[in-house]
């Protein structure tokens, strides 16, 4: 696998890293986590890539999800576990370190 | 940004001036110019402005792209408060990732013509220092050299080149010790996330 091909993967497992953490910090709705559509609209994925990445990611132990109910629906919540959160601690140590 | 555009101005001074550095009816009669005097000054032109005007188009799209990251706050308010059902398509959120990787691929790309701005360079100081060989009587040039006005201000140029290349060799340096740990990491995640699939 060419160098170019982690980068271009890597960008998005970060995007929806950050995407994710993004909205902790936020919590405007839910103290934690964000909703599957809008952390796929943040990163400006399409939908069958966000969903490739989103079950690896899963897999991996980088996030996890839970289903909730939203009126006679139900939405997926993503959340970082602490994994997900330590390799986008190590992608920021990085960005600092370059200055 | 100042050094490129005095170079600039420098080896245009340079171009234009060598028609009337062998004027019709000079004694003795010069000889040709050296392919070495026609095409030193374009090259310098070429390559330094070419170096120069990629990192300004990159700077110039980049900054904005942080200026609209740093003021999106209330878009991704919104995004989080707006039903999960929307239709509307993927937005065009900027994030942090985008901009860290769109430096890395930028410098990527930039190294290549820094590597042919430093041989550039080269030829600019041996231009330079033949035109002091020759002024100093060292060396007797066919060509006559160019005017004392343009030589100093080729004298300041070459400070200012120095000074130019060892900022950019700083920046260079310090990015590719720095540059060197991601594809480890990159790798890393790679495998971490697509483990089973390759």
């Amino acid at each position: 696998m060419p160098p170019s091909s982690y980068r271009s993967s890597n960008l998005i497992i970060q995007k929806i890293l950050e995407g994710i953490l993004r909205a902790d910090q936020q919590h405007t709705l839910m103290k934690q986590g964000i909703v599957k559509s809008h952390l796929i609209k943040y990163c400006g994925l399409k939908a069958v890539v966000a969903e490739k990445y989103l079950t690896k990611m899963e897999k991996a132990g980088y996030i996890q999800s839970h289903e909730e109910a939203w009126g006679d629906r139900t939405i997926i919540i993503y959340n970082i576990t602490p994994l997900g959160r330590e390799r986008f601690s190590w992608f920021i140590k990085i960005n600092s370190e370059m200055g | 940004m100042i050094f490129p555009i005095y170079n600039l101005v420098v080896q245009i001074a340079y171009i234009l001036a060598l028609p009337q550095r062998a004027p019709p009816g000079m004694l003795p009669p010069p000889g040709p110019p050296l392919i070495f005097d026609i095409f030193t000054p374009p090259i310098v032109l070429i390559v330094f402005s070419l170096f120069a005007f990629i990192h300004y188009l990159f700077l110039r799209t980049w900054n904005s792209k942080v200026q609209r990251y740093d003021t999106q706050k209330g878009r991704f308010d919104d995004l989080l408060k707006s039903s999960p059902e929307t239709e509307e398509n993927s937005t065009d959120f900027i994030t942090f990732s985008q901009l860290f990787y769109d430096i890395l691929n930028h410098m990527a790309k930039i190294r290549i013509i820094f590597f042919i701005l430093n041989i550039t360079s080269l030829l600019s100081m041996g231009h330079f220092i033949q035109a002091m060989l020759v002024d100093f009587q060292l060396i007797t040039a066919p060509f006559p050299p160019a005017p004392p006005t343009i030589q100093f201000f080729d004298y300041l140029n070459q400070i200012g080149l120095i000074i130019y290349l060892i900022y950019q060799w700083k920046i260079f340096l310090r990015w590719n010790r720095k540059n060197a740990r991601i594809p480890a990491f990159e790798k890393q995640v790679y495998d971490e996330v697509f483990q089973g699939d390759t």
